[in-house]
């Protein structure tokens, strides 16, 4: 592997270049891949957090030149110094890469450099000159040189792009600085563009999504992240509640065909909405009566109410694409059909099949006995799934699991345990979920782990459980519970609801035996393109990725829908530049929690109104109240817009 | 409460204020160029930079709140760099037209310059053609000066709830457009709160240097909201109307008609004598005629058919003061009640 | 207004009803929109048109023309019903309410959703958006007076504040939008058959004692009986009770209904005087015609919406012979034998200020900082924003029981359509004013009626088509409009143009107490032209 030779990103100089290869110093501060493509070497890297360089053929001062002219075409133009400083930065550079510099332009562009960055009003003007002034610090005679020779410099081959920590760590990508900016200026229907643009439903993500974005939220750094989930909710209630119905252009890809998606989950109700969108005739097999998969049937109505789920879906249909309810794939009609009678197929069905805990007493189905997925799918359909149990334990510590123990309250259970065998800090469930359930006092056991299931006369009468603590970590880094000798104690419940994992029932498959799965029951798909080694056959969400993020099923929805087209299109299938973006940006990561900003914070997150846990735990009426127009401006202020620019020389 | 120094100087104000009002409220005077004060902070121009100690980053004081403690330095090298440089950049491609400018005189951009002394820009770019359509017939748009500072854009989306104009494009091709004409109500907010020349009254014909222009405050004429405007006045022309910040129900905010409805105070239309009726015609009087005539009539019809038989309509559009002596006049000198006006209507 | 239009900044709810505010009272739409997208204010708009003003509403209501009373008794028997009045509020400081609870009793849901077109969800809505605020505030404009039961319709609404304990406090108040920049000054003046300045009635003899005093006449020489409405004047003129009229800047020639019916009446009479800036259309029928000038050219106060008497000032004078219109009248009357003599308009307001106690203390002194709002006793005295605060002006707050009543004029299988007129954005009034320039006249250049499209479709009508739009006075012909502010079977037309005068066509029918017309509804038959 091809040693760096100059490294000043994270504001850490590493200078190898006038040393022998055995003395280089490592480079710690980023992880800079070989290769961009296959059969392009990446030979250097200049972005938002210095400039890296790998081959010492590297032109520095025409990758300046390239550099800042792209950050100079994606600057919003909303400050003055960052707009027409970028401009004039990208011209001098413009002209000494001409052969046309002069001495003097090294000052104008040092000068200009610092003062746009210490002044820019978003990232784009305050990150955007850093690698320059370390190009010019550590490359000066390089750009002596250039100036001098005036002779034009031989142009290389550069790939740029535009990202921000949020954007990239959202799995869809979403512009999310660019529509809180829209909510900050008061511009809902253009925020709720910016977002459509790629995800068709954000009052139901705006809701329930894990938000790997406010995890990535720079403003973190130096107060707390912004609450992007919630704006994102925010405009679309607004809409919603303002009657007004969003205005979808069609827009007719060059040619058109016939796509079957099976599932009206997020993950398929999203590709539907973008290949109606490109003017594909889409159907969409759902097996329930209504749609939103595991979103309806899995998330109770107090966290995600099924009005908004419908509306959003509904909304879909209304633009043209067809959606047949109760019409079960593999029963009523096979895949082998839909394969015959479409241009493309699209699994989307979730995983719905609860998985065992190796219990004792497990396998003899008492009554009393049900999985959580079925537990959620009973109560959300309004039935209670046992009415004669009242005591209920729950185990796991997934979101499903809490899921499980709020809802139990809302059918009037009214003794609720969760029983978790690691502590609340290892819990994978998100902590605001926890708190809420804390608050509409769920008895947590930690450290508890089942081992029998007891019952009497076919009927589940307790769950006899073992106190655990913690040992050494496993291989997912958190401390693998054991079993405390001698401490095993009864738990008093006539429901077990086990909520560890989910499944998926790949029954669609008979007869295409030949579409590759996991030992998991996955379906194997291309990761950037989503479809299968069978190439009429793609699929995303669940049953792709293994229960994961609604918004990670939206991504591949997504995903499926615009590789189908290119399909349609008998274009190739061959990964685009964003992919590969995608990847490098896996290595190269576009968020630092350790960045001192060097900005002053303060500024307090605004939080939701919620009702109040003493009574809300009886209801199915929603637990958040939205934000205020006035608090979703103010919080959307928050947004520092940390875009930032990387070019990769190959 | 927080305290805060600036400059040296210690400042207590509520939680939440920003540091340029801070300062402001201890007059100490901080640069700016894109504020206005009916509006939330825009932070396009960046002349309010400050530095807070302990902090590697300049701040803008306009949208920057105060925190207990820190102590902010409002001059410095470093800031009077870069608010130069924010000027000189903005002067890159603002044309140097201002013998010719509508605000030549009141501007904030000559303001600035001539306070920080910018007598020579290093820096060069070339010229972006700019789209010089406009949301209103009213109101020009001259693309070559519009800084991009936003106060239009903010005042019609924020103070208008409007939203007619909007910023496109990236980079140094972006610049202020209208994204939706059939919703501008030609109010002028956008005009009002330019700081520049980029936009100007396309309506008087008749235009005047600032300096020679009387601003008479008075009241509208329109509705009942009570606006207070300035009367634009040389020569005996009303050539704008403005209206003050701050001042009155409007704040500085006129709507289409309070702000461009002068047209008829100059009309060639407007009566200039009294006129009697003869023959089914108007013939031109004087007004010792016009007014013996109506003395004489009406005091003939008062004497033979009683005050009852002659009614009064005094005016909503005109004056208390004239409203007073017109009912006066019934009722004291006619003697009658028979008085109203146009309330109903 | 009872509160300054600031107040809706701190109210909860709005009930906007009968004022289409963001063209006819931008600046206060302002505070609207304001109070919506940063303070959290709700709107509930309440209008036969679906205003442009709902696109920043909670809720709302479409419902009949000339249904008002209907559905405000209706959200106040909803309030009453769920327990959301204020008890203690109307205990304390209102009178009347046993009877007007039992009136309210049958304006129940069904009720109410069959005369007005609501339905009972919304009407419960609007009740509880209102009853449940604290506070709420109520604007309303010529939409809810110019109607046969106006009075009525501002009495419904001034019970509905009552009713939520929203009069005389900060952020609640009935809060009526005036339309013209001094109505309420013309009002305030005495410009009324029944009262002297500051609502001082004619019938009292200690009221006429003082003016006769203070304008050096024996008490006998003023009438004491109220003299003619406008809306009776005319009619009167053509029975020929009235044998000369004087007018001073009005145009009742295109702003009044059943314009036929008024030109007849002008025609009758013996002599005609008319006092403006313009030849206008009543001013072409005079027999003498005084040139006046603009608020331009004239010092003076104005009294806003709020109550706020605010200075006008002279800032230039128009070449010709037109003079100030208080020397016109001024010189009539001395040459009538009362002589009146007074150096400026701050010696006409001094004369105000002793004669009037609610401007007692607003002196041209005071009003260079700013405007004040009356009543103001004294030159120490404020000023007063809100009314009724601690106790109602006449003591306590009466409830009125009130019936609803049909419009004066119902549609029938000939005139099937709904006609309601107002203004539009970018003209005032007759037009005298904002059509005589270029400007206003590029952002709107030609009157249109709105209708609802799917009336268009019906008529097979297409945008700018012309109509023929007849009620059983007269009949227009006007270029279309579609839209969907008016609901099906409505048609809206402005009446600023008198070359295609909608006047024609209004019913001169009027509110028994306030003389007041009803514009706001007439039958008429409309075909595509």
């Amino acid at each position: 592997m091809a040693e760096i030779i100059f490294s000043s990103w994270g504001g850490e100089v590493v200078d190898n270049r006038t040393k022998e290869s055995q003395d280089f110093e490592p480079v710690n501060t980023v992880d800079l891949p070989e290769y961009f493509r296959q059969d392009e070497a990446v030979k250097a890297l200049m972005g938002w957090y210095g400039l890296v360089v790998r081959d010492p053929e590297t032109d520095v001062v025409d990758l300046s030149r390239v550099y800042i002219q792209e950050v100079q075409s994606k600057s919003c133009g909303k400050c003055f110094l960052c707009r027409i400083g970028t401009k004039v930065m990208a011209e001098t550079l413009e002209r000494i890469c001409n052969g046309q510099g002069k001495p003097e332009d090294l000052g104008v562009l040092k000068r200009l450099a610092e003062s746009i960055r210490e002044s820019s009003k978003c990232n784009i003007g305050q990150s955007g000159p850093l690698p320059i002034l370390d190009a010019l610090e550590h490359f000066a005679a390089d750009f002596e040189s250039v100036i001098n020779a005036k002779k034009s410099v031989t142009a290389g081959n550069y790939h740029s792009k535009l990202t921000a920590p949020c954007m990239d760590a959202c799995p869809i990508h979403l512009d999310i600085p660019n529509y809180v900016e829209c909510i900050k200026e008061g511009r809902f229907a253009d925020s709720l563009d910016i977002i459509r643009e790629k995800l068709p439903l954000p009052g139901i993500v705006g809701r329930v999504c894990v938000r790997p974005c406010e995890e990535h939220c720079r403003r973190m750094n130096i107060d707390a992240p912004i609450s992007i989930k919630f704006l994102k909710r925010f405009v679309a209630d607004y809409e919603l509640s303002k009657g007004k119905e969003p205005k979808f252009v069609i827009a007719p890809s060059a040619k058109t065909g016939k796509v079957a998606i099976v599932g009206a989950g997020p993950s398929g109700a999203t590709c539907a909405f973008h290949l109606t969108k490109m003017g594909h005739k889409v159907t969409v097999y759902e097996r329930f009566d209504e749609p939103g998969g595991m979103a309806a049937m899995g998330i109770p109505d107090y966290r995600l109410p099924r009005s908004i789920l419908r509306e959003e879906v509904d909304r879909i249909e209304r633009m043209g694409a067809q959606f047949d309810y109760e019409s079960i794939v593999g029963k009523d009609v096979k895949l082998s059909q839909l394969e015959a009678d479409n241009d493309a197929v699209f699994i989307a069905i979730g995983a719905h099949l609860g998985t065992t805990m190796g219990v004792e007493g497990e396998e003899e189905n008492y009554d009393g006995y049900i999985s959580g997925v079925q537990y959620l799918l009973d109560i959300n359909q309004g039935r209670d799934p046992y009415p004669e149990g009242k005591k209920v334990a729950v185990i796991g510590g997934g979101n499903v699991a809490i899921d499980c123990v709020r809802c139990s309250f809302r059918i009037e259970k009214d003794d609720v345990h969760l029983i978790y065998r690691r502590t609340k800090n290892e819990m994978p469930a998100d902590a605001v979920e926890i708190h809420d359930a804390e608050e509409e006092k769920v008895n947590f056991n930690y450290l508890t782990h089942p081992v029998k299931i007891l019952a009497e006369n076919g009927k589940v009468v307790g769950l006899r459980c073992v106190k655990m603590e913690l040992g050494e970590p496993d291989e997912s880094g958190r401390r693998r519970p054991v079993p405390v000798e001698g401490s095993e104690f009864v738990i008093d419940c006539d429901i077990v609801v086990p909520a560890i994992g989910q499944t998926m029932d790949l029954s669609l498959l008979e007869g295409r035996e030949d579409v590759k799965t996991t030992r998991w029951k996955t379906i194997v798909v291309d990761e950037l393109t989503k479809q299968s080694d069978q190439p009429k056959i793609f699929s995303g969400g669940d049953c792709e990725t293994g229960p994961g993020a609604l918004i990670t099923a939206c991504a591949g929805g997504r995903t499926a829908a615009f590789s189908i087209d290119k399909m349609i299109n008998g274009e190739s299938l061959d990964y685009t530049e964003d992919d590969h973006f995608q990847k490098f940006f896996s290595k190269v990561k576009v968020f630092d929690q350790a960045e001192d900003l060097g900005l002053l914070g303060g500024r307090e997150r605004k939080e939701l109104e919620m009702l109040d846990p003493d009574t809300r735990k009886f209801t199915n009426d929603e637990v958040e109240q939205g934000f205020s127009v006035n608090d979703a401006m103010a919080e959307a202020d928050r947004c520092l817009r940390c875009y930032r620019v990387a070019t990769i020389k190959v | 409460m927080v305290t805060l120094t600036i400059d040296g100087k210690e400042v207590t104000v509520p939680q939440g204020t920003t540091i340029l009002e801070a300062a402001r409220s201890v007059d100490i005077k901080i640069p700016t160029l894109c504020y206005h004060d009916r509006m939330s902070p825009i932070g396009s121009c960046r002349m309010c930079v400050v530095e807070i100690e302990g902090f590697a980053h300049p701040m803008a004081a306009c949208t920057t709140p105060v925190e207990d403690g820190i102590e902010v330095a409002t001059i410095s090298d470093r800031l009077t760099r870069i608010r130069q440089d924010s000027l000189k950049l903005i002067l890159v491609n603002h044309p140097l037209d201002c013998p010719v400018c509508d605000k030549g005189g009141e501007c904030l951009l000559q303001d600035l310059t001539y306070e920080f002394g910018i007598d020579q820009v290093e820096y060069s770019a070339a010229k972006v053609d700019r789209d010089s359509q406009y949301a209103s017939p009213l109101i020009r748009y001259w693309p070559d000066r519009c800084i991009m500072c936003l106060r239009c854009v903010t005042a019609c989306q924020e103070i208008k709830g409007i939203g007619a104009i909007s910023v496109k494009g990236d980079g140094y091709g972006a610049q202020v457009v209208t994204v939706d004409a059939d919703k501008c109500q030609s109010c002028g907010e956008c005009l009002q709160v330019c700081p520049t020349g980029a936009l100007t009254e396309d309506l008087s014909r008749y235009k005047g240097r600032t300096w020679l222009i009387e601003r008479v405050p008075t009241t509208c004429t329109y509705c009942g909201c009570g606006c207070q405007l300035e009367l634009n006045v040389q020569a005996g022309r009303v050539m704008a109307v403005t209206a003050q910040d701050g001042v009155g129900v409007n704040q500085g905010s006129l709507c289409v008609k309070g702000r461009f409805g002068y047209e008829f105070i100059n009309s060639d239309e407007r009566l200039t004598t009294p006129l009697i009726k003869k023959n089914g015609k108007f013939e031109e009087a004087s007004w010792d005629e016009a007014l013996t005539l109506v003395a004489d009539k009406f005091s003939a019809i008062k004497a033979e058919h009683g005050p009852g038989a002659i009614g009064g309509l005094t005016s909503a559009r005109c004056s208390n003061e004239e409203n007073y002596l017109f009912q006066k006049f019934m009722r004291a000198a006619v003697g009658t009640n028979n008085v109203d006006h146009c309330a109903r209507l | 207004m009872t509160n300054p239009i600031a107040d809706v900044l701190i109210s909860e709810t709005v009930l906007v009803t009968g004022t289409n505010t963001t063209e006819n009272h931008p600046i206060f739409a302002n505070y609207l929109k304001e109070a919506v997208l940063k303070h959290g204010t709700k709107i509930l708009v309440i209008d036969p048109r679906r205003i442009d003003l709902v696109d920043y509403a909670e809720l709302y209501l479409q419902p009949k023309p000339g249904s008002d009373i209907a559905w405000i008794n209706g959200l106040m028997h909803i309030i009453v019903k769920e327990g959301w009045a204020a008890q203690e509020y109307i205990d304390e400081r209102c009178e009347g309410f046993a009877e007007f609870a039992e009136n309210l009793k049958k304006f129940t849901p069904e009720y109410v959703s069959g005369v007005t077109g609501l339905n009972e969800d919304e009407l419960y809505a609007a009740a509880k958006l209102y009853g449940q605020a604290a506070p709420a505030s109520i604007l309303y404009a010529m939409g809810i007076t110019q109607h046969t039961s106006g009075t009525d319709n501002v009495k419904s609404l001034g019970n509905l504040a009552m009713l939520c304990g929203n009069m005389g406090i900060p952020g609640g108040g009935v809060n009526p939008l005036r339309g013209q920049n001094n109505v309420q000054g013309a009002c305030d003046m005495g410009g009324l058959p029944n009262v002297y300045t500051g609502y001082q009635t004619v019938d009292n003899e200690d009221v006429r004692a003082k003016f006769a005093k203070a304008w050096g006449l024996e008490t006998e020489a003023l009438d004491a009986v109220p003299g003619l409405k406008l809306t009776e004047m005319f009619p009167a003129a053509a029975e020929g009770k009235i044998k000369a009229m004087y007018i001073m800047g009005e145009n009742p020639l295109v702003s009044d209904p059943d314009l036929t019916h008024i030109e007849h009446c002008v025609e009758a009479l013996d002599f005609f005087v008319v006092q403006d800036i313009f030849l206008t259309e009543t001013a072409q029928k005079a027999d003498v015609v005084l040139p006046g000038v603009s608020f331009a050219e004239k010092d003076g106060t104005f009294v806003n919406s709020e109550r706020i008497v605010q200075r006008i000032r002279k800032a230039l004078t128009i070449a010709g012979e037109a003079r100030e219109d208080r020397d016109i009248i001024a010189q009539i009357s001395t040459r009538m034998g009362y002589e009146m003599n007074y150096e400026n308009a701050a010696a006409i307001m001094k004369e105000i200020n002793e004669v009037t106690p609610s401007y007692g203390g607003i002196t041209y002194d005071r009003l260079e900082n700013g405007g004040l709002a009356w009543p103001c006793p004294d030159t120490d005295h404020p000023g007063t924003p809100i009314l009724h605060v601690d106790k109602f002006a006449r003591g306590k707050g009466l409830f009125f029981a009130i019936e609803h009543q049909p419009p004066a004029e119902e549609c029938d299988k000939e005139y099937p359509f709904v006609l309601t007129t107002g203004r539009v954005l970018a003209h005032f009034h007759t037009g005298t004013m904002t059509r005589k320039g270029v400007g206003l006249n590029k952002v709107h250049p030609e009157i249109k009626a709105e209708i609802n499209p799917e009336d268009a479709a019906r008529l097979g009508v297409v945008a700018d088509d012309l109509l023929t739009i007849a009620s059983r006075r007269g009949s227009i012909e006007v270029k279309a409009m579609l839209s969907d502010r008016p609901a099906a079977g409505v048609v809206f037309v402005p009446f600023h143009f008198h070359e295609i005068a909608v006047n024609r066509l209004t019913n001169a029918a009027l509110d028994p107490v306030a003389k007041i017309p009803e514009y706001k509804v007439c039958a008429v038959k409309v075909e595509k032209a």
